[in-house]
């Protein structure tokens, strides 16, 4: 008992009357309130959404870039394709990034390892993604700067081209935040595009976000 | 309006080594109101219509209507949310919309401001003596100590108040003047290199500290060893420390971090060399050739085989209180054509001014040195990663410097000059550069990097480069040119 006694923690405070001035309550709060989404509500959920929204007919998609590693030089280079549509962001971003670990479909090298697991993405409304990405993402061999700095910008660089409401992406390790992935880019905040990291060629010109 | 001072014990409960709060009790009498959702998945704290919201089993919080992460995450079990103490602050500041403070070596949290003697620290400078002087509201303790690298004086109460402080100094006879906090509230006063002697004088509430400076045509050497466990300096050899001080115009210590080390072995190239073995190496010729070369002294992060934290690298220069920072590093790319040498200084993003806008309104009390940085604390967190900022414009400068040296030796074309947000450079607060050699995933080139012949060269070329950037920063000193601001 008297080593739990000195384990206590002391709160100190004030009990008193705080004129409580009533602020104008947070804009964003009700974004935020609801649980975030879980893997397993994904399915009903997203189906009566999708019956409500979009009544009739096959489901819609959206052109995205997706940033790979180039095959035969330094860099990343951009590749297009359909994804279906979300009228929730955060999936549709979950979608995105899924799509870059399953790979190129034109030859382009692939910057994540194909058995990442997007655990859960999360939004902010200052435009902050949060990428929570399973263990299998930092574990590749051979991580040099430039492999590091591909590998994390083909997933900043996709959601920051594609969706102009995110302006920055933070990359999560099963549910935390890691100092790199493997000791070079910082990732304990997020990180704005780099559209110098393109692989110098002719190329799909790319707007800055 | 009535205070009443509110002091209760709380029992923290551990859970994966963590130390975490039960939410319901720490706010107990804040008026806050609480509601979980049917599930027990989230729970919203409401208060003067703020809100926050922590989820069970996430290290994330809806803090004001944006996402804040925690140190672990919050726990709901047998109905009650557990918080991790450590990150309470960043939680409950800006919800109760007071001064909330976690103070782990005196182990309270204090909410709201709780009356405390107020210690004003002032300081001034009169010709050879810097004056820094401590005043209470009310008597206190002081309690002085001296060691070769600072001065502390701790005031053994359990609270105080006194202004964010985090001050640095030019002239070389105290450098830093900093409040550490802590149990017993301790202010830390770095000392220069001109530093000689201290006199202290004391009334109950009034300290008084002169720190007097030795003349500066002295021999410039710091003295003693700075840390403990580190047999890595090099001194310069005695004879040539005078002309090599006029010749580098003022450059005394250079910190090199070879990159990796220990299980972390960094990259490998495809005949099995691991670039934390070439980073060694060249780390070590290059301390070599710059106390030879420059009359400099030059300290290694490393000197073996082991492995060292990012942020402890970076701290380990802030404490040596190096001129320069040099993080050493051999490159790979999936891309197997990929060759030639960079040099990188950090990229900083304009997020960055947030983080100095939230650590201000926040109150913060931080720690420039980097020894003093509660490896846990958000907001100690957000301020080491102000160090670099204001280093940018000279990191850009080496960089350059450094750069064409190594394009002479080296023949790389179409690389060079980068900026990237590397973790070791972030904390460092003096110019800082890393260097990525040559790409060892690259065949021939990891053939080139186990070579003396071009280690050496790599070394010339640094120390060259070391030596025009520290030519141009003299130059630039003596007149009025402003720099030009970076790209
Ligand atoms: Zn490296």
């Amino acid at each position: 008992m008297t080593s739990r006694q000195a384990n206590a923690l002391t709160v100190v405070g004030l009990v008193g009357l705080l004129a409580v001035t009533s602020l104008t309550a947070p804009r964003w709060a009700r974004l935020l309130q609801r649980p975030l989404p879980a893997p397993a509500d994904e399915s009903a959920p997203a189906d009566t959404r999708r019956r409500d929204e979009a009544p009739a007919g096959p489901r819609s998609s959206i052109n995205v870039k997706l940033f790979f590693q180039a095959a035969d030089r330094p860099g990343l280079m951009i590749e297009e394709r359909a994804v279906p549509q979300s009228n929730d962001l955060s999936r549709q971003i979950k979608s995105v990034v899924e799509e870059l670990i399953a790979g190129s479909k034109n030859g382009l090298a692939p910057t994540l390892a194909p058995a990442t697991r997007v655990l859960e993405v999360f939004v902010t409304a200052r435009g902050v993604a949060y990428v929570n990405l399973s263990k299998e993402a930092a574990e590749a061999a051979g991580g040099g700067s430039e492999a590091e700095l591909i590998t994390v910008y083909s997933v900043v660089n996709s959601l920051a081209v594609n969706f102009p409401a995110i302006k920055r992406v933070q990359i999560l390790l099963e549910d935390k935040p890691r100092p790199t992935l493997w000791g070079h880019v910082d990732l304990t905040r997020p990180l704005p595009p780099d559209m110098t990291l393109l692989a110098t060629s002719t190329l799909t010109p790319v707007a800055n976000p | 309006m009535l205070y009443e001072r509110d002091r209760r014990e709380v029992l923290p409960a551990v859970r994966n080594g963590v130390e975490m709060l039960p939410l319901n009790q720490v706010l107990t009498g804040q008026g806050v109101t609480m509601s979980a959702d049917a599930r027990g998945s989230s729970l919203v704290i409401s208060y003067g219509g703020r809100e926050v919201t922590v989820y069970d089993r996430k290290s994330l919080a809806s803090v004001g209507g944006d996402l804040r992460l925690l140190s672990s995450p919050v726990l709901f079990e047998e109905g009650r949310w557990l918080a991790p103490v450590e990150s309470l602050p960043r939680l409950l500041q800006p919800l109760l919309g007071k001064r909330v403070d976690w103070r782990a070596a005196s182990r309270l949290l204090v909410i709201g401001d709780v009356a405390a003697p107020r210690v004003a620290v002032t300081t001034s400078v009169s010709g050879d003596t810097v004056r820094i002087v401590l005043e209470a509201s009310e008597p206190v303790p002081f309690k002085v100590q001296q060691d070769e690298k600072r001065v502390t004086v701790s005031i053994a109460r359990e609270l105080l108040e006194t202004p964010p402080r985090q001050e640095r100094l030019t002239g070389g006879i105290v450098d830093s003047v900093q409040f550490l906090g802590g149990r017993e509230n301790v202010f830390a006063i770095g000392l220069g290199r001109r530093f000689q002697q201290l006199k202290t004088s004391e009334e109950p509430a009034r300290l008084v500290l002169d720190f007097q400076a030795r003349p500066l045509t002295a021999a410039a050497t710091p003295a003693g060893t700075p840390s403990p466990g580190a047999p890595v300096a090099q001194a310069p050899p005695a004879g040539r420390v005078a002309p090599a001080e006029t010749r580098t115009g003022g450059l005394r210590t250079v910190v090199i971090d070879p990159g990796h080390g220990g299980e972390e072995v960094g990259a490998m190239g495809p005949g099995g060399t691991m670039e934390k073995d070439i980073t060694l190496g060249i780390a070590r010729k290059l301390r070599g050739a710059l106390v030879n070369g420059l009359g400099v002294q030059a300290f290694l992060t490393r000197d073996r085989d082991v492995e060292v934290p990012l942020d402890e690298r970076a701290a380990f220069a802030n404490n040596y209180k190096a001129d320069l920072f040099i993080s050493i590093h051999a490159n790979a790319s999936r891309s197997h054509g990929a060759k030639g040498s960079e040099v990188y200084f950090l990229s900083y993003q304009s997020t960055d001014e947030e983080s100095r806008r939230l650590a201000i309104s926040e109150g913060a009390v931080e720690v420039s040195g980097g020894a003093g940085v509660a490896a846990g604390s958000d907001l100690a967190l957000i301020l080491w990663d102000m160090a670099q900022a204001e280093h940018l414009e000279a990191s850009s400068a080496l960089a350059t410097r450094i750069q064409e040296e190594l394009a002479e030796v080296t023949g790389s074309q179409g690389r060079g000059i980068k900026q990237a947000p590397f973790r070791v450079l972030v904390g460092a607060a003096m110019p800082a550069v890393l260097l990525e050699v040559a790409f060892i995933s690259n065949a021939d080139e990891e053939k080139l990097l186990v070579s003396e012949a071009y280690q050496n060269k790599v070394v010339g070329a640094v120390v060259r480069g070391v030596a025009r950037y520290q030519q141009q920063r003299a130059s630039v000193a003596g007149g009025t040119t402003a720099g030009p601001g970076r790209p």
